[in-house]
């Protein structure tokens, strides 16, 4: 089955963070992308924005990027969405945690911003192409 | 400051020697000595004072030592002595006691307005001290001494007042006796004199007849029981005694007289006593018998110790000393006895455990730990004191203990024995490690949380440098592009060395988790070669792989090995010349597989050897600073290959080149063959079949079931199992079987082994991602599943499922030869449950055991008593079967040596750790000489 990947939902609580991924995914990546500062704002704007795939933060004051997955779920547009994480945890048990969640790639932290698009693209295209 | 106990020793001497002595006049000049050593005096005197018929106080010497300065003075006093001398003169500084009464210190004699001088030919006179003896308010003598080096002090004075005391009591005992003498004009005679002590001595005597009634009772005890002698003569001496003694006073006394058991005649000891005002006290009470006119009769001596507390504590004193450490010490003391009963529980272990020391003194320590120590430990205690087996005596090591409130709490425990009297004691010393445990967690959790929050800000650096000088925001001055891409290269720094210090922190804490499985090592090799290409390029060379062949295994964390070789190979490549070639080799060395990196760059400076795998190292020179690096790499890649079981070192000449080489222990066969694991087996342990389709699980199994003590063989699929088990069916002892395999259902083909005779009762263990579904959808039917393992595979339960199946077997047998205990006794706790161990400690005995018996391997020590112990490598090499050899010894061997026999380790050097890996995998190597 093959996708498309157009839109991102990007939760980031880092505003400096946002503005490097927005350049990266955006200005470089052509993609169309809505960031969110916390899960509670993902979680107002997630259906309206219809996302292609949910791309979370790990770490996040209040609700954290697995409970942010979590709440999404019960949005039943989002029940099926692809998800990454991006997180500074890299260690295989943690990476293979984040899977058992659902993730289908877990992003490393700090990650190369002038190739995050296209890695991100690869993934996409191992999974759904 | 002067000693109390030589004093209160000199004082006692003194009273026995007056008492028993035919020359009562003697005493003194044992007084008079005892006195000289207590103040370091030179010389000095002890005498009467007396009144001349005037009124006029004179001195009548006892005793003087040392004053004689020439012939005829000593004729003088050697005629005088035994009458005594009589000194007159008042206008001299013993004068001045006299006149005075008070004590007199001269420490500048030639000054002293109060002196006339000495005689011609008296020995000089340096510093003088006289203290008058007084009984009541009567002056009746006084002590003179001189010459003391430091001179003489008031505070001295006052220390010497229980000296003064005995003087004064002796003084009026000899004028009892002289009188009762003048009067009965009788001889001086004992009866008398012990008449005198009696009646002058401080310390109270009492007399009792076999009944216990009170026949006499002199004024010392009168005072100390504040009794009349009217009062007390003719009634029980229990009356002298609190309730708890009177009451069993009389059985004692009769008993006593029966059998001659004896509590406290002819011994002596503290009791307590009761005062005619009803107040208790303690004393000291000697007793001694005697027969008088064919009656036995009783002598007490009893001294009052609450009035004398401060010398008591000074006899005491090493007993106090010793006994305040033990109450004030911040770890916990407990002393048991060998059945576990607690003597003795210190003030810190009332704290740490949260009881006192009423409450536990005769309990069973166990008490103070979880279960199931608490049932265990009265075995323990049986089994060490008939063994020798100990875990923990002598050791030491970090357990769990109880609280009162049944919190339990992490503590180090180390116990010693001890022998009092005929007696085995244990005392353990606990020491409460909650908060040590709580500091080590913390620190590794701040450790990881700073990591991480450098990594946030870290993300957006990296990534907006990233982004400018990749362009995607426009163009930019070159010069301007050049400090960005400084800064973007030192941010790339500054995270690997962060990843570094995680990675350093996480494998010292444990918690990097190793995900071992069997790797082709060609195949990986060639992974890492073109991996790691980029660092080729940048430097300008070529990695070139010598000599890997196609069927070599090593059992590895493929992420882990593969940071060791990334690190290995940039390396080698940055210190490399251009257009040069890095090789990598592979190589069997002894019992394992070597994989070295070698360059040929300018070589590793001498002064840089030792700490090349120490933390934030580099060699200092400015062309090495060049090459970049945290310093943490080489650290990180020795632990790493040390989780493997392994070690890294390296050869490095100056101006030829560096060999960085790893050593991991060698898996064989293939991962789809069936496989027969000939340089894991270990001889004479029982054979395990794993069915299991998986081969990286298949190999996980094998290593756990080695670790366990075990062979094993496996197959693959139904079919090869079947095959193996047709073939040598007796020759397992179980079968480890996974439920999900390629050519048939796990449970069918069991069914099918069970209508087999052959198989019929062959133990098996199911090990599977399915064992719980299985295990239910079979619903414990009649196959004779020992054990249901699901995955990820819980080691323990293994070994336990897989001992239960295999039952009792040959434990391989290692001798081990040392002359030193405690290194014996440390490696009889870490192999006894693996191994059958012997034990010699010289080269003649170990001859003798290796000649007679057979081994599986000798844990060898290299200085015996009677020679080397590189002597037996020669008897070792002839047998038949000969047993693999590691060396264990302080001192390190030559290279022809180590060749010749499995690994060397040197004491000081190697880990419990590292020795149980070291022997557990050369007992996996029969063939590796």
């Amino acid at each position: 089955m093959s996708k498309t990947l157009e839109r991102i939902l990007y939760v980031e609580d880092e505003g400096d963070i946002q503005k490097v991924a927005q350049v990266a995914l955006e200005t470089l990546g052509k993609f169309e992308l809505l960031i969110c500062s916390s899960g509670r704002e993902a979680l107002e704007q997630a259906e309206a924005f219809a996302p292609d795939l949910l791309l979370l933060d790990v770490m996040m004051p209040g609700m954290d990027g697995p409970t942010t997955l979590e709440a999404l779920r019960k949005i039943p547009a989002l029940q099926q969405t692809p998800v990454m994480f991006m997180t500074a945890k890299v260690q295989p048990q943690e990476i293979a945690h984040f899977k058992t969640l659902g993730a289908i790639e877990v992003l490393t932290k700090p990650f190369e911003a002038m190739k995050l698009a296209q890695q991100i693209r690869d993934i996409w295209a191992k999974h759904f192409v | 400051m002067i000693d109390a106990v030589t004093m209160l020793h000199i004082l006692s001497e003194a009273q026995n020697k007056f008492i028993s002595r035919g020359e009562p006049r003697l005493a003194f000049d044992d007084l008079l000595t005892g006195l000289l050593t207590l103040t370091d005096s030179e010389y000095g005197f002890i005498g009467e004072v007396l009144r001349t018929s005037e009124g006029a106080p004179y001195l009548k010497t006892y005793a003087i030592t040392n004053i004689a300065w020439d012939d005829a003075t000593r004729k003088f006093y050697t005629e005088k002595a035994p009458v005594g001398m009589e000194f007159f003169n008042l206008d001299s500084l013993f004068g001045e006691v006299m006149k005075t009464g008070e004590t007199v210190i001269a420490n500048d004699p030639a000054t002293d307005p109060r002196r006339t001088g000495i005689p011609e030919g008296h020995p000089p006179l340096n510093a003088f001290m006289g203290i008058p003896i007084y009984r009541g308010n009567l002056l009746i003598g006084m002590a003179g001494i001189a010459n003391r080096p430091d001179g003489y002090s008031p505070e001295l004075a006052q220390e010497l007042l229980p000296f003064i005391h005995t003087c004064a009591n002796l003084i009026s005992a000899y004028r009892y006796a002289l009188d009762a003498e003048s009067k009965a004009k009788l001889l001086l005679n004992s009866e008398n004199r012990h008449r005198a002590v009696f009646e002058t001595v401080i310390d109270g005597i009492i007399t009792i007849d076999e009944q216990g009634i009170v026949t006499g009772i002199n004024p010392a005890a009168e005072k100390i029981f504040g009794y009349k002698a009217t009062e007390v003569i003719g009634r029980n001496v229990k009356m002298l005694m609190p309730a708890h003694y009177a009451e069993k006073h009389d059985g004692y006394l009769s008993n006593y007289a029966k059998t001659g058991q004896a509590h406290i005649i002819g011994k002596g000891r503290q009791v307590e006593g009761l005062r005619k005002n009803g107040s208790r006290f303690p004393l000291e009470l000697a007793v001694s018998e005697m027969q008088v006119n064919d009656e036995r009769m009783y002598t007490g001596v009893v001294r009052d110790i609450s009035e004398n507390l401060e010398a008591a504590l000074t006899i005491q004193s090493s007993v106090t000393r010793l006994q305040a450490v033990l109450d004030n010490v911040v770890d916990g003391i407990i002393t048991i006895d060998k059945k576990g009963i607690i003597d003795h529980f210190n003030p810190a272990a009332e704290k740490i455990f949260g009881y006192t020391l009423s409450e536990v003194i005769g309990r069973n320590v166990s008490i103070l730990m979880p279960e199931p120590y608490t049932s265990q430990h009265d075995q323990y205690l049986e089994n060490y004191l008939t063994t020798g087996d100990a875990h923990i005596i002598g050791i030491g090591r970090e357990v769990i203990g109880k609280r009162k409130d049944g919190a339990t709490f992490p503590m180090d425990l180390a116990v010693s024995k001890m022998r009092i009297g005929d007696e085995i004691m244990f005392s353990g010393i606990v020491r409460d490690i909650t908060e040590r445990k709580r500091m080590e967690t913390m620190k590794n959790e701040f450790i990881s949380t700073v990591s991480h929050e450098l990594r946030t800000p870290l993300t957006s650096i990296r990534g907006s440098l990233d982004l400018v000088t990749g362009g995607a925001v426009g163009a930019l001055p070159a010069e301007a592009m050049e400090m960005l891409k400084i800064a973007a290269n030192n941010t790339e720094r500054l995270l690997i060395l962060i990843n570094d210090i995680l990675d350093i922190q996480k494998i010292e804490s444990g918690k990097m988790a190793f995900r071992f499985e069997t790797l082709n090592l060609k195949e990986f090799l060639q992974q890492a070669v073109s991996d790691n290409q980029a660092y080729a390029d940048q430097y300008g060379v070529r990695f070139v792989i010598n000599s890997a062949h196609d069927n070599q295994y090593v059992f590895a964390d493929r992420d882990r090995l593969m940071q060791v070789m990334a690190n290995l190979l940039s390396n080698a490549a940055k210190f490399s010349p251009r257009d040069d070639v890095v090789e990598i080799n592979t190589a069997r060395h002894v019992d394992a597989i070597r994989i070295s990196v070698t360059d040929h760059g300018a070589g590793i400076p001498d002064d840089f050897k030792p700490v090349l795998f120490d933390k934030f190292t580099q060699s200092d020179s400015s062309d090495s600073r060049q090459k970049g690096g945290t310093g943490l790499g080489l650290n990180i890649a020795k632990l790493i290959i040390e989780k493997h079981g392994g070690r890294i070192d390296f050869i490095s000449k100056l101006g030829i080149g560096t060999t960085m080489y790893f050593e991991l222990p060698e898996l064989s066969g293939s991962e789809t063959s069936l496989s027969q694991p000939a340089s894991l087996a270990i001889s004479h342990a029982p054979c395990i079949l794993i069915v299991e389709d998986d081969p990286d699980v298949a190999a996980l199994l094998q290593r756990m079931l080695i670790e366990a003590g075990f062979n094993s063989d496996i197959a693959y699929n139904a079919t090869q199992a079947r095959e193996l088990l047709k073939l040598n069916g007796k020759k397992y002892k179980a079968m480890t079987l996974d439920i999900m395999l390629p050519d048939e259902d796990g449970l069918d083909m069991l069914h099918n082994l069970r209508s087999d005779a052959g198989t019929l009762d062959l133990p098996v263990i199911v090990v599977s991602v399915k064992a719980d579904e299985a295990r239910r959808e079979l619903n414990g039917g009649a196959v004779g599943i020992l054990d249901w393992l699901s995955k990820p595979i819980d080691q323990n339960r293994l070994r336990q499922a897989i001992r239960m199946a295999a039952g009792p077997h040959h434990k391989p047998r290692v001798l081990h030869v040392e002359d030193e205990q405690d290194v014996h006794r440390v490696v009889n706790v870490m192999l006894r449950n693996e191994c059958e161990l012997v034990w010699t400690t010289t080269l003649s005995a170990s001859r003798e055991a290796l000649e007679t018996e057979e081994f599986d391997l000798v844990l060898l020590d290299i200085g015996l008593p009677d020679g080397s112990g590189l002597d037996l490598l020669n008897l070792i090499e002839k047998r038949i079967k000969p047993p693999r050899v590691v060396i264990f010894s302080a001192q390190d061997v030559d290279a022809s040596i180590a060749n010749r026999v499995n690994s060397v380790l040197v004491k000081s050097q190697t880990s419990h750790a590292e020795l149980l890996d070291t022997i557990i995998s050369a007992m996996r190597n029969p063939d590796s000489h």
